[in-house]
């Protein structure tokens, strides 16, 4: 372990012991210290309530490093479910030029006519995921995955951590805006992009060993059927043996693509939800016979115009190809 | 969008199953319930996501598995093992390491890591007979891993509900067991010496290449023992087709006519290493010290002589159907035993022989005066009968009772009390243990303690009663000692383990005290009373000799002539010269005779088919010969691994 992590880890254990109403002396560029922690605390981290907290490896006292069962206990310490707050930014600067010009350079609209029709503040619901991301298969694969999406157009946004944002403050929203489906597909993508080289790995290593597979088993055949022309065996006890080579690959070839079989999570961590004003900017769409109204977002945090989700795949979109009822596609899902 | 489309099966039922491009099927992600709980200090939320972020760092260099192990010795080489296996062997592997390395440790340590990381949850341990119970004890002891005993009634749904299975080899590939384990989807599948499935033809081999696996380990100290087509049936078990056909193998690997000598080693070493780990002795640099033993057989006093010839008779009398039992089981095939007809009047007339006998030749003191004398007649006569109003004496008890025996007579009391309980015929001889105080080894055992005062010695004994009594006997003899047993506490244990050390000569200790803890600086062991199983014996020895001993170790052994202790004694170390074998090589020995790895039953089946003293001896003298026979086959079995393997395989 590096001293970085050790002073990482050693913050943390502090910060998160003493959130809990323990007390720890610890002092800086020590290897060891001292806790009094709450009962509960204690008995979920399997240690006493007067105890030793150490960096190094230790039977007695609580253990402080990557290996050591800490981390997997202080799980414990916090709710099963997915930790959540609400925040609230009164006002922000909204933009008072007319937004026509903006939409133009943001936004294309291959197959509709566009036009800005007005634009008013409104406030919105940001809503900041972070997903525990995981494949199992051969080897696991996981990761700690982000996601910021709008509540009202589903589009993932890219904006800075609301938690050291100074002007939100706790507030009470509704809770029949958060969607964690919309969430989770969106961060089913991301965390697709991220996996993407260890699922490349193992897509080589299975036809690898496939190939290995099928190689060995139809050796087999031309063994046993070298050895039956020998041999002059029996129609029936060499149709027999070669149905049961088959069958045995066959059920190898099961065996081996069910250990390769990605078994995908994603486990809902933390939301932070941040109610913030925004200016929405009302565009009139026609194609063909029909026409609709719709909104598209200029975001005051980061002070510029938001994407559209596509409405099949989900992905953030500026290049906007309208479907029949005005659904909001990419390039590729609008052309499929 | 590789495959989002599997985690957005959350939003959508999607019924048909995806894959990667690259063909790999993705599984339907499993919905699970959420719910949101809200805090109103960011510090909180921080917290939660830097928890996250920091159970990400512990990549396979970190192992968790070590953390929370109670007494297991953790030594580099097992820990590199863990760390390979994780990384480069995708837990498929050969872990061969040489005898008394470790093997069991290690499968352990992996089995707890992948647990740990979850990447397994479901789990089947095959195991010989014999070991099933050593498995389950020590997963449960050192790794804190509960498993379950596959038990012969076992249903599919106890298969299918259990997640930690261990079973024996030969209950899961019996007829009733082969289907409903092999139906089982195993995460992993750990089959300890696994040499016993070397040969693709047995039940043993069409199991394991039955059972449906992700991961698996194969453990084994000799994966060749008659010739490399036995490594080639264990590694296609691994992965099928490593070492692509039978035909290639032998054309690439095995030289003409001797189907034990390999061919191309370069080559075959490369493609071993890629699916096994051996780690030898010199490579890990474990370089301990000999070990001496010198054995003790005691004459017995008179009465102690008297007891436990009464015992003998009386045990045999009260297990006849036992006797009869183990007569037709037998299958050695020697000429005795093959006679699977009981003459039972015959039995009872050598049994009723022998107490007449003893009676005439006793001695002079209180129970052989003419009243006793009278008594002992009269239970002879009474012994011509069978015990039709007693229930047998089960293995287990006789066991008990034959170990009893050989530790103390005050270690036997508890269990004559009981027998008086059920059946006063067994009142004689509670009678005469009760007069028994001392036996001839404690004679034996001051005198070594004397000699040695300068040394830290430990004594072992099975019995607490016998322990007791020992602590009384060093007490009056003003020699300072400590206690050690396994019912102590923690702190107990570390206060014992530390007067040992500092302050006094001597440390009474119980078979289930010390493990774990480092005792090298002492080297002097004396066993006062003997375990049957040799495995326990190497467990004692190995609390002294043990990695960091650097002076030699001597085992000294007490036994009462004439007892079932001094003939174990007589076939372990004057035939087999166990006690100067490296740590493990007895239970090589014992794996390769037929139920030699239940050794501790085997006595007792000896004890039970003889029907006199000169019988058991020719038990015990045809046991010794087969056990150097089996250590021929193990010597040259290790000559022909060491050949082929080299220490390339660490």
């Amino acid at each position: 372990m590096t001293t970085a992590i050790d002073r990482r880890l050693k913050s943390f254990a502090v910060a998160l012991l003493e959130s809990g109403g323990g007390l720890i002396e610890w002092p800086e560029h020590f290897k060891s210290g001292f806790a009094v922690l709450p009962p509960k605390a204690a008995a979920i981290l399997e240690c006493p309530e007067n105890t030793e907290i150490t960096a190094e490896t230790s039977d007695r006292g609580l253990t402080i490093n990557l290996a050591s069962m800490f981390l997997q206990r202080a799980q414990g310490l916090f709710p099963r479910d997915t930790s959540a707050m609400a925040l609230k930014i009164d006002t922000l600067y909204l933009k008072k030029s007319a937004m026509d010009e903006p939409v133009a350079r943001a936004f294309a609209f291959p197959n509709a006519r566009v036009k800005v029709m007005g634009v008013s503040s409104e406030r919105v619901e940001y809503q900041f995921w972070h997903f525990a991301a995981a494949i199992e298969s051969d080897e696991k694969w996981e990761d700690l995955v982000g996601v910021t999406i709008n509540s009202r157009t589903r589009a993932r946004l890219d904006l800075p951590d609301p938690l050291n944002n100074y002007d939100a403050h706790p507030a009470r929203l509704d809770q029949a805006t958060v969607d964690v489906a919309a969430a989770t597909a969106q961060a089913a993508t991301v965390a697709g992009e991220k996996a993407l080289g260890f699922i490349r790995r193992l897509e080589d290593r299975m036809d690898r060993d496939m190939k290995r597979l099928k190689s060995y088993y139809h050796a087999l055949l031309d063994d046993a059927s070298d050895r039956n022309r020998r041999t002059m065996a029996e129609p029936d006890k060499t149709a027999a043996r070669t149905e049961a080579v088959e069958l045995e690959l066959q059920r190898k070839t099961e065996e081996l693509r069910e250990r390769y079989t990605l078994r995908p999570a994603l486990r809902p961590v933390a939301l932070v939800r941040l109610d913030a004003p925004a200016l929405a900017v009302t565009l009139h769409a026609q194609r063909r016979e029909g026409e609709k109204q719709l909104n598209v977002y200029w975001n005051a945090m980061s002070k510029t115009l938001e994407p559209l989700a596509c409405g099949q795949c989900g992905r953030g979109i500026f290049s906007i190809h309208f479907a029949e009822d005005f659904t909001p596609l990419c390039a590729a899902c609008g052309h499929k | 969008m590789l495959w989002s489309n599997a985690f957005a099966a959350t939003k959508k039922s999607v019924g048909k199953a995806s894959k990667t491009p690259g063909g790999i099927p993705i599984a339907e992600p499993q919905p699970e319930p959420f719910s949101l709980v809200y805090c109103s200090d960011p510090e909180m939320i921080r917290l939660r996501l830097e928890l996250e972020k920091l159970k990400l760092l512990r990549g396979f260099d970190e192992l968790l598995c070590l953390d929370g192990l109670h007494a297991v010795e953790q030594l580099p080489h097992q820990i590199e093992t863990v760390r390979k296996v994780l990384r480069y062997f995708h837990g498929r592997v050969l872990l061969a390491d040489e005898v008394g390395l470790g093997k069991t440790i290690e499968a352990a340590l992996l089995l707890r890591e992948y647990i740990l990381r979850s990447m397994v949850k479901r789990v089947l341990i095959l195991v010989p007979s014999p070991l099933t119970g050593q498995w389950r004890d020590e997963l449960s002891g050192k790794f804190a891993l509960e498993c379950d005993l596959a038990a012969s009634g076992w249903t599919s749904h106890d298969w299918a509900d259990r997640q930690r299975v261990i079973a024996s080899l030969s209950l899961a590939k019996s007829r009733r067991h082969f289907e409903l384990c092999s139906a089982e989807p195993w995460d992993l599948v750990i089959v300890d010496e696994a040499h016993h499935c070397k040969n693709r033809s047995t039940r043993n081999w069409q199991l394991v290449n039955a059972l449906k696996r992700r991961h698996i380990f194969l453990l084994t100290a000799t994966p060749v023992q008659n010739n490399l087509i036995e490594l080639y049936n264990l590694l296609t078990l691994l992965e099928p087709g490593h070492l692509k056909t039978e035909t290639d193998f032998k054309k690439n690997f095995v030289t003409r006519g001797n189907p034990r000598d390999p061919r191309n080693r370069r080559v075959l070493r490369d493609l071993l290493s890629q699916v096994m780990v051996r780690n030898t002795r010199s490579l890990v640099n474990i370089k301990l010290p000999r070990r001496y033993a010198q054995t003790f057989a005691l004459a017995p006093t008179e009465n102690e002589a008297l007891l436990y010839r009464h015992l003998d008779s009386y045990l045999r009398w009260r297990c006849q159907p036992l006797h009869a039992k183990a007569i037709g089981d037998n299958t050695d095939g020697t000429a005795e035993d093959t006679d699977t007809t009981v003459d039972e009047s015959a039995v009872l007339a050598s049994i009723a022989d022998g107490v007449v006998q003893s009676v005439e030749t006793s001695g002079v003191d209180g129970l052989t005066h003419a009243a006793g004398a009278a008594k002992w007649t009269a239970l002879a006569e009474l012994w011509q009968h069978p015990p039709d109003d007693l229930p047998t004496l089960n293995r287990l008890q006789i066991n008990a009772i034959l170990m009893a025996a050989g530790s103390h007579p005050l270690a036997l009391r508890p269990a004559l009390e009981r027998l008086g309980l059920q059946d006063h015929r067994a009142g004689p001889l509670l009678e005469l243990a009760r007069g028994l105080h001392q036996s001839a080894k404690e004679t034996q055992l001051l005198e070594l303690l004397g000699k040695n005062r300068s040394e830290k010695t430990l004594v072992f004994a099975n019995f607490r009663a016998t322990l007791d009594h020992l602590a009384g006997l060093l007490e009056r003899h003003g020699i300072r000692f400590t206690l050690f047993t396994g019912g102590q506490s923690q702190l107990e244990k570390e206060l014992a383990i530390d007067q040992f050390k500092h302050d006094v000569p001597v440390m009474l200790c119980s078979d289930s005290g010390g493990e774990g803890f480092n005792l090298q600086f002492c080297n002097t062991l004396i066993n006062f009373d003997l375990p049957w199983n040799p495995m326990r014996i190497e467990q004692r020895i190995g609390r002294v000799h043990r990695i960091g001993q650097t002076r030699d170790v001597f085992v000294f052994n007490l036994c009462t002539r004439g007892s079932l202790e001094e003939k174990i004694l007589a076939v372990l170390n004057d035939k087999l010269r166990m006690f100067e074998l490296v740590v493990g090589e007895i239970g090589s020995i014992l794996g390769n005779t037929e139920k030699g790895e239940d050794f501790e039953s085997l006595v007792l089946d000896l004890w039970l088919k003889s029907r006199s003293a000169d019988d058991l001896e020719t038990a015990f003298s045809n046991l010794g010969d087969s056990l150097i026979e089996a250590q021929g086959q193990y010597l040259k079995t290790r000559e022909l691994d060491e050949a082929l393997f080299g220490e390339d395989f660490a």
